[in-house]
C-alpha cells in the first residue's frame, strides 16, 4: 500500500494568556492511498485540532505546531503559505461540520464551486461553469441548473453538505479530510451522505480522513480507526479490531457506553466512564485517562504509556491491555 | 391501559401564524397538528422525528410553555390547557422540563443552592431554611452531585454535570412527569450514558413517567417504554418500544429506523429517501409523507391516512397500505 500522508509526533499547543495549551501531544499516523482512516474522540480530544492542523489552517501567531506532516514526500509544515494554497483544496479536499458557516452567503453556488476550480486549474469561467455543473450532478443535487444560480440560505442542510463535498472535489483531491461532515445533519438526511461519501471514494479512489465523534459512522465508512483523548493516541487499529477486540479501557468503555437499537433498559444500565474529560490546560503526569480507568494502578498515574503493538495492525497505549483472544 | 393515563393529550394542535406577506392569505406554519397519545404513570414515551417535525413544539405545548391552537390536554384528571395563569402555576408543579442545553437553562448568576431552593420555595415544598437546605442536599445525593456544589455556580461544573443540576431542579417540587428536550444530545458519548443511566434510575425509584423527545434513536431505544413517531407534525407510528424497533410498519418509521449506523452485527440493508423534510407551511397534501415514499400511490396524494389498529392494540400506523403485523415485501 501507496502511503499518501504521514503524520508523525505532532504537537499543536495554542498560546493563551493564561499559559499555552497542549491540545494534540505527539500523535502519529499515516493514509494509504484510498484509504479511508477515522479519527475518533470526544469534544476536547484534539481531533478538530489534528484536521486543522494537516491544512495550516490555524493562526500561525497563536499555534505552536511541531513534528512532521509529509505528503507524498513534501513536508506541509515546513513549505511556503503559497505551496500550501496549491495543496489545499486542490490535492487536499476538506469539508467541514457546519456547511453554513463554510460556504459564502452572498455567492451563487454555482460560483462558489467554479472558484474552486478557476484557482487551482488554468480553464475558462465557462469551462469551470461546465465543470460545476457536473459535480453538482455527481453529488446528486436534484435540478442543479436552478441550485447553481441560488444562495446557500435557499438550500437545506444536507444539499449545502452536498455543494461543500462538490467543492472539496473539484480537483480531483489525493486525500478528503472531513471533520464531523455529517454531525449536524438529520439521520435519513446522514444516511444519504454516508452513501455518497462511499460511492465517491469507490469511484475517484480518494483517500478519505474522517474526523468523527460517531462510531456508528465509524462502523459503517473506516477501514481503520485511531482512538484519541485528551489530546493522545490510545489506540490504532483495523475498524474490526476496534470493534471486536479493543485493547484498551477507553476503547472499551466508548463501545460500551453506545446504546444501540437491539439492547433495552431491562439488559441492564450502559457502560459508564465516571468522571469528565479532562480540560487540555492541566498538566499531568502519567496516562491522561487514568482518573477514570477502572484497571488503572499507580504506575499509571507516573509514566505515560508507550504505544505498543498489540498485532501487526493494531496498537494501544495502555499499562493493562485488555487482551482479548482472537475468536 | 386498564388504569387512567396521567398524560392524555386528545388532538393537539399548534399552529404559529407568519407575519402577512403582500396581499396573499395569510401562511401558517402547522408544527403540531391533530396530535393525539397518552402516557401512563412509570411509563417512558419518546416522541422521535427529524428537525422541524414539530417533536418540541409538541413538548411544550403539552407543558403549557405555549398555548395550543386546538385540541386538550388532561394531566392526572384535570384539564390543563387554557387555564389561567394562577391555576396553571398550581399544577405545574407536577410536570417539569429538562432542555438540551443546561447552561443555557441555569441562571449564570444563582449558585446551585438558590437555583434548587427556587422550585421548593416557590412551589411551598418545604418550610424553612434548614428544610430547604436539607432538601437541596437530598437532591444532590439523587443526581449524584457533591452535597458542596450547592455553594458554586453553574459556570464551574461540566457538561454533565450542569445536566445533573437540571435534572435535580426538575425533581425539586416532586413531579410525576417530566418532559425531557433532548436532554442528553449536547453531550459526550461517555457523559451521556452517566445522564442515561441516571434518568433511568431515578424513574424507577420515583415512579416517575417521561416524556422523551429525542432524535436519537439508539438512546430512545435504550431508555423508552413505548415510541412515537413524528413526521412534519403528525404522529405516523405509535406503540410499544419492541414493536416499532423490531418491527417498524409505517415506510418513514422504516427508513428512519435502517438509517442509524450499527456498530453492532451486520449492516441491514438501508432504506435511503430521496430528499428533504418538506416545509410545516405548505405541508404536502394526503399523506404528507408521500413526496418522499417508496410506497406511495394515488390515495396517498389526495387522503390524509388516520392512525389505527395494526395487529394489536398496542400499535397504531397512519398508512394507507395495507401493512399487516408480519410486515410488508
Amino acid at each position: 500500500m501507496t502511503v499518501v500522508l504521514e503524520v508523525q509526533r505532532l504537537n499543536v499547543s495554542f498560546v493563551a494568556t493564561s499559559g499555552s495549551v497542549r491540545a494534540v501531544r505527539g500523535v502519529s499516523f499515516s493514509v494509504a492511498r484510498s484509504e479511508t482512516l477515522a479519527i475518533v474522540g470526544e469534544s476536547g480530544s484534539g481531533k478538530s485540532v489534528t484536521a486543522l492542523s494537516l491544512m495550516r489552517l490555524h493562526d500561525a501567531e497563536r499555534t505552536k505546531i511541531s513534528g512532521s506532516v509529509k505528503f507524498k514526500g513534501a513536508e506541509l509544515l515546513e513549505v511556503s503559505e503559497a505551496e500550501m494554497r496549491s495543496v489545499r483544496g486542490n490535492e487536499i479536499g476538506m469539508i467541514f461540520q457546519e456547511p453554513m458557516s463554510s460556504l459564502n452567503p452572498l455567492m451563487q453556488i454555482g460560483n462558489q464551486v467554479a472558484e474552486a476550480i478557476l484557482l487551482h486549474q488554468s480553464v475558462s469561467r465557462s469551462e469551470a461553469k461546465q465543470r460545476a455543473l457536473r459535480l453538482l450532478i455527481q453529488v446528486g443535487i436534484a435540478d442543479p441548473e436552478r441550485r447553481m444560480r441560488e444562495y446557500p440560505h435557499q438550500l437545506s442542510g444536507g444539499m449545502r453538505q452536498r455543494v461543500m463535498i462538490a467543492m472539496a472535489l473539484a480537483c480531483d483531491p489525493e486525500i478528503l479530510i472531513a471533520d464531523e461532515p455529517t454531525t449536524a445533519l438529520d439521520v435519513t438526511v446522514q444516511a444519504q451522505i454516508l452513501d455518497l461519501m462511499r460511492e465517491l471514494k469507490a469511484r475517484t479512489g480518494a483517500s478519505i480522513v474522517i474526523i468523527t465523534h460517531d462510531l456508528g459512522v465509524v462502523a459503517e465508512l473506516a477501514d481503520r480507526v485511531v482512538i484519541m483523548y485528551a489530546g493522545v493516541k490510545m489506540e490504532e487499529g483495523t475498524t474490526a479490531e476496534i470493534f471486536s477486540r479493543p485493547a484498551h479501557p477507553y476503547t472499551v468503555g466508548l463501545l460500551g457506553a453506545i446504546p444501540s437499537l437491539d439492547r433495552n433498559r431491562s439488559e441492564g444500565p450502559l457502560t459508564e466512564i465516571p468522571g469528565q474529560v479532562p480540560s487540555p490546560s492541566h498538566a499531568r503526569v502519567g496516562c491522561s485517562f487514568a482518573a477514570r480507568c477502572s484497571l488503572s494502578s499507580s504506575i499509571c498515574f507516573e509514566t505515560e504509556p508507550e504505544l505498543e503493538d498489540v498485532s501487526p495492525s493494531h496498537t494501544a497505549a495502555c499499562h493493562h491491555k485488555i487482551r482479548t483472544p482472537v475468536a | 391501559m386498564s388504569q387512567p393515563a396521567l398524560l392524555e393529550v386528545i388532538s393537539l394542535k399548534k399552529h404559529f401564524p407568519r407575519p402577512r406577506i403582500g396581499f396573499g392569505p395569510r401562511e401558517v406554519v402547522r408544527a403540531v397538528d391533530d396530535v393525539s397519545f397518552a402516557v401512563a404513570r412509570g411509563e417512558t414515551l419518546s416522541i422521535v422525528g427529524e428537525s422541524g417535525c414539530g417533536k418540541s413544539t409538541l413538548g411544550r405545548t403539552v407543558l403549557g410553555l405555549t398555548p395550543p391552537s386546538a385540541g386538550a390536554v388532561w394531566f392526572d384528571g384535570w384539564r390543563v390547557d387554557g387555564l389561567a395563569k394562577p391555576q396553571l402555576r398550581k399544577i405545574r408543579r407536577h410536570f417539569q422540563i429538562i432542555f438540551q442545553d443546561p447552561m443555557a437553562s441555569l441562571s449564570p448568576r444563582m449558585r446551585v443552592r438558590d437555583i434548587l431552593a427556587e422550585p421548593l420555595v416557590n412551589f411551598g415544598v418545604v418550610k424553612g431554611r434548614k428544610a430547604v437546605d436539607e432538601r437541596i442536599g437530598e437532591l444532590l445525593d439523587m443526581v449524584g452531585l457533591a452535597r458542596d456544589a450547592a455553594v458554586r455556580f453553574a459556570h464551574e461544573f461540566s457538561g454533565g454535570q450542569r445536566q445533573r443540576i437540571c435534572i435535580a431542579r426538575a425533581l425539586a417540587p416532586e413531579p410525576s412527569l417530566i418532559v425531557c428536550d433532548e436532554a442528553v444530545s449536547a453531550l459526550d458519548v461517555s457523559v451521556k450514558a452517566q445522564i442515561v443511566n441516571l434518568l433511568v434510575s431515578l424513574q424507577d425509584s420515583l415512579g416517575l413517567s417521561l416524556l422523551f423527545i429525542s432524535h436519537d434513536l439508539a438512546i430512545v431505544g435504550h431508555l423508552t417504554h413505548r415510541i412515537a413517531v413524528m413526521y412534519l407534525g403528525v404522529m405516523v407510528e405509535i406503540g410499544d418500544r419492541d414493536l416499532i424497533l423490531d418491527r417498524p410498519l409505517h415506510p418513514y418509521t422504516r427508513a428512519l429506523i435502517s438509517s442509524v449506523p450499527k456498530t453492532r452485527g451486520e449492516a441491514s440493508r438501508r432504506i435511503v429517501l430521496a430528499g428533504d423534510v418538506p416545509s410545516p407551511i405548505n405541508p404536502p397534501s394526503g399523506c404528507r409523507f408521500h413526496t418522499r415514499c417508496p410506497k406511495a400511490f394515488d390515495r396517498c396524494k389526495v387522503e390524509e391516512p388516520k392512525l389505527r389498529s395494526v395487529g394489536t392494540q398496542r400499535r397504531m400506523v397512519a398508512c394507507h397500505l395495507d401493512i399487516s403485523e408480519q410486515g410488508m415485501s
